[in-house]
């Protein structure tokens, strides 16, 4: 049902927007990128349409500006994307940001049910109680709105209630099994830097850039993978999410170490809203949270 | 032995403030913004005004250059606490860089915090330029809670685990 008006409309888009190609996914819930309308026969949306296509968004968008040759900017065609609620709060995060404009997207929104984990053949955690079920931002909708249920906090308001010294060893088991494939980052949509100060192999490096350079480029956190440096590296992790992770759970999704990195977004979420009011990707044309400042902000914790 | 308990003795006598139990002098790195809390530290120092001398003050250009990503390196090096200090609100040079800050760092200390990592091994606080006195004060106050969660170890006890890097 909703498959057909997805196909639809996105062969609709292609013929009038002249879009590069339609992200999505296929039956057996692998991203599919759509560049004809054969492909576009192919886009579905079920249960096992897990991946978030938001970041493979950026990267296409972003791979066609630049310049030509005689300094002029290069067009960029629209890309087309089928987004979840999830997805959508991303995309409208980026939106927000000025990293993707919107008229070089073309968003069908797909109402979701939550999908499933294939490895656990059950509902992702993060599906079971979800708040953003319904798309926030789209050009079309491929079907009726569904419910969404309230956010449920009572795992974080757990750890919370623990000692400090029981949070710590909770955290250090988890994060002893840290591998450290930075696959959480790699595949968070709102992570968009070109260089990321977490890994120290991330340089992009130039045709000018020095060895020296190279050698003298601050490391945060070390290359090596043991409990002390996978602690700081996801500790560190978080400020960068402040009051910009939507908890769309992919990084939790792509974890093949299953770590529950959720528990640690989530929580900044709660505090972002309990502290600042501030809901990331609540509507269109919000500033950032680090971005504004207030004279009234909470001043308690400071001497 | 008799030989150690001397040493410590002495250096119990050099130190006039009020000693912890076991003789643990807490390691701080202090930030301090150019422009206020650094000139009120100099006040401080020009006033002859006494303060336990644990902090190591490193000079900024403002409160809202501290990364997040400066504390939680000093706090892996194994500083036992970070003082974060800045203009109060509205007497920022660059006018709002301290408000940026704040935002930024209290949500740090809330993660600190959850994370297990003691929220008072953070902290932060405004001084003016001509607030020596509360210069002092805000170093008694940081050393005397760092000192009574002692040293940290949390980055340290793991190194040993793995067997150094």
């Amino acid at each position: 049902m909703s498959d057909e008006k997805i196909r639809e409309e996105a062969k609709k888009a292609l013929r009038e927007r002249g879009l590069k190609c339609v992200i999505g996914w296929s039956a057996d819930g692998t991203p599919l990128f759509a560049e004809t309308e054969d492909d576009i026969d192919r886009l579905s949306f079920n249960k096992d349409c897990a991946n978030n296509l938001v970041g493979y968004l950026t990267q296409e968008v972003r791979s066609q500006r630049g310049k030509t040759r005689d300094g002029k900017e290069k067009v960029v065609k629209p890309v087309g994307i089928v987004v979840r609620g999830c997805d959508s709060k991303a995309l409208l995060l980026l939106l927000n940001e000025n990293i993707l404009s919107r008229k070089d997207v073309f968003i069908i929104g797909v109402p979701c049910t939550g999908v499933e984990d294939k490895r656990a053949g059950a509902l992702y955690r993060k599906c079971v109680k979800c708040a953003m079920r319904n798309p926030v931002v789209y050009d079309v909708l491929a079907s009726e709105k569904v419910p969404e249920d309230e956010k449920d906090y009572s795992e974080i308001e757990a750890i919370e209630n623990m000692s400090v010294e029981e949070r710590w060893e909770f955290w250090e088991e988890i994060f002893a099994d840290c591998v450290r494939c930075h696959a959480c980052k790699r595949s968070c949509p709102v992570c968009y830097c070109d260089e990321c100060l977490l890994d120290p192999t991330d340089v992009a490096i130039r045709p000018d850039t020095t060895a020296d350079e190279k050698a003298h480029r601050p490391r945060w956190v070390e290359r090596s993978v043991n409990v002390r440096e996978n602690l700081l590296y996801h500790l560190a992790r978080l400020p960068h999410l402040a009051g910009r992770c939507v908890d769309c759970g992919e990084c939790e999704r792509v974890c093949p170490q299953r770590l529950p990195l959720r528990l640690l977004t989530a929580k900044l979420e709660k505090d972002v809203k309990e502290i600042f009011c501030y809901e990331p990707a609540k509507e269109e044309g919000q500033k950032p949270l680090i971005a504004m400042s207030k004279m009234e902000d909470e001043n308690e914790f400071i001497m | 032995m008799s030989g150690s308990q001397a040493a410590k003795g002495a250096e119990a006598g050099a130190v006039p403030s009020e000693q912890g139990e076991q003789g643990f002098e807490p390691k701080i790195v202090a930030f301090l913004c150019n422009w206020c809390s650094y000139a009120g530290a100099d006040l401080a120092g020009v006033s002859r005004l006494q303060y336990p001398p644990n902090i190591r003050i490193i000079r900024v250009m403002c409160s809202g250059r501290i990364s997040p990503m400066l504390v939680l390196r000093a706090l892996k090096d194994g500083a036992d606490g970070v003082l974060v200090s800045g203009c109060h609100p509205g007497d920022c040079h660059y006018l709002k860089g301290n408000l940026y800050t704040r935002r930024q760092l209290q949500l740090l200390r809330n993660m600190l915090e959850y994370y297990g990592i003691e929220a008072d091994r953070f902290q932060m606080s405004w001084v003016s330029a001509s607030e020596g006195g509360k210069f002092a004060d805000v170093v008694k106050t940081a050393v005397e809670k760092v000192r009574k969660l002692g040293p940290n170890t949390r980055f340290k006890v793991m190194e040993s685990q793995d067997g150094g890097e």
